[in-house]
């Protein structure tokens, strides 16, 4: 009870992300957010790889709620000039390294409530930005997915504790299992 | 009210609690990756390509399905040297690799393992997806998560009729709704 009252924010985020992707059509279907454009002075040091210039970029900038590029958000476009992608919560902010011109072209996408919440709900501390918000967002969201699976054991226990042999808890209880093993064995 | 909503509460959780400790056990999977092996099972083979199934990647596709290959279609690629393409369903990726004029084509098959298995059940959801199988388990995700929405709503209730516990439930709930929510508020806030 305690465990699912503290965490009880974020295994409403779960509930809800789980409607949301459920509700989602398929990928290609799926209408693009909103994108902003803004363009801003930048001069690329011209020793740098990929990787080194896509971490400048990142401390030039310093936008909210992301940290440095991973390796493959790094791509060429058709100029050749680096694209790095960072991902927020909110949405991506996709950075073109315009080096001949000496800026930045950042095109930033916000996306809906739908995708903030199954954005949060997949942020997880493994992969969270070194930012406070989001490291605490891991904090919180670690102790959630610990939470769910210790109210989905104690739950049990509790009930074979005190009610096993009310019918209606034991029905509940096997066809939930037989469903869940059954799909498992015939997706596989 | 009590009873009634103790009974929801208490069905609820029972009917999808191995569901919701699979979320939770591949989420800790996902979260601290070292701490599990992640193995596949790989294996390599060939299968005859007829000249109506080497004309295409869905011809070629769709034979290998016939003979009981199953998933859907992705990353498809093909060029004057051939295609290329996957059948992917939850745990199992086929690769196929077709050289044009070659009456045969390249298979490899990854099976993950449990742990793997489980990953892929996480991030499947909806009524999207080709196989039949998929939209039962997309009604039982949705099932699952209004589930999990009654579970916190009665939850709550039940435990604010134990007057005994309201103190240290009460300090807790607020604790997590300050940080739950206003992490989320300040979060969405940002640019």
């Amino acid at each position: 009870m305690y465990t699912g009252l503290f965490t009880f924010t974020a295994l409403i985020i779960y509930g809800l992300s789980g409607l949301v992707d459920s509700s989602l059509p398929a990928w290609s279907e799926r209408k693009a957010p909103p994108t902003t454009e803004q363009f801003v002075e930048f001069q690329a040091p011209g020793d740098l790889g990929d990787k080194e210039l896509a971490d400048l970029v990142y401390e030039e900038l310093d936008m909210p709620l992301t940290g440095p590029a991973a390796e493959y958000s790094l791509r060429r476009d058709a100029d050749r000039n680096l694209v790095v992608n960072f991902y927020t919560p909110n949405g991506f902010r996709t950075v073109t390294v315009l080096e001949r011109d000496g800026r930045l072209k950042i095109v930033r996408s916000r996306g809906g409530m739908a995708s903030f919440v199954t954005g949060m709900h997949g942020s997880l501390l493994r992969y969270a930005a070194p930012r406070f918000l989001t490291r605490a967002w891991g904090y919180y969201n670690e102790a959630g997915l610990w939470a769910l699976g210790f109210m989905a054991l104690s739950g049990v226990a509790l009930w074979l504790g005190t009610r096993p042999r009310f019918v209606w808890a034991q029905a509940a209880f096997v066809s939930g299992n037989v469903v869940f093993l059954t799909l498992y064995w015939l997706i596989r | 009210m009590y009873k009634l909503l103790r009974t929801v509460h208490l069905l609820l959780g029972l009917s999808c609690s191995t569901f919701l400790l699979m979320y939770s056990v591949s989420a800790v999977q996902m979260a601290h990756v070292d701490w599990f092996s992640n193995e596949e099972t790989v294996t390599q083979g060939t299968a005859a390509v007829s000249a109506e199934s080497a004309l295409n990647p869905r011809a070629l596709a769709q034979s290998l399905m016939q003979a009981g290959m199953s998933g859907e279609l992705q990353n498809v690629e093909a060029d004057e040297a051939g295609f290329r393409f996957r059948i992917v369903r939850v745990g199992t990726v086929h690769t196929v690799s077709y050289s044009a004029g070659e009456p045969t084509a390249r298979l490899e098959t990854r099976v993950a393992d449990v742990m793997g298995m489980m990953n892929g059940l996480h991030h499947m959801a909806g009524f999207y997806r080709e196989q039949g199988l998929t939209h039962w388990w997309g009604a039982f995700v949705a099932f699952a998560s209004l589930a999990l929405l009654g579970l916190g709503l009665t939850g709550v209730y039940l435990w604010f009729r134990m007057h005994k516990e309201r103190l240290v439930g009460g300090v807790l709930l607020s604790a997590g709704l300050v940080i739950g929510v206003g992490l989320l508020v300040a979060t969405r806030l940002q640019p």
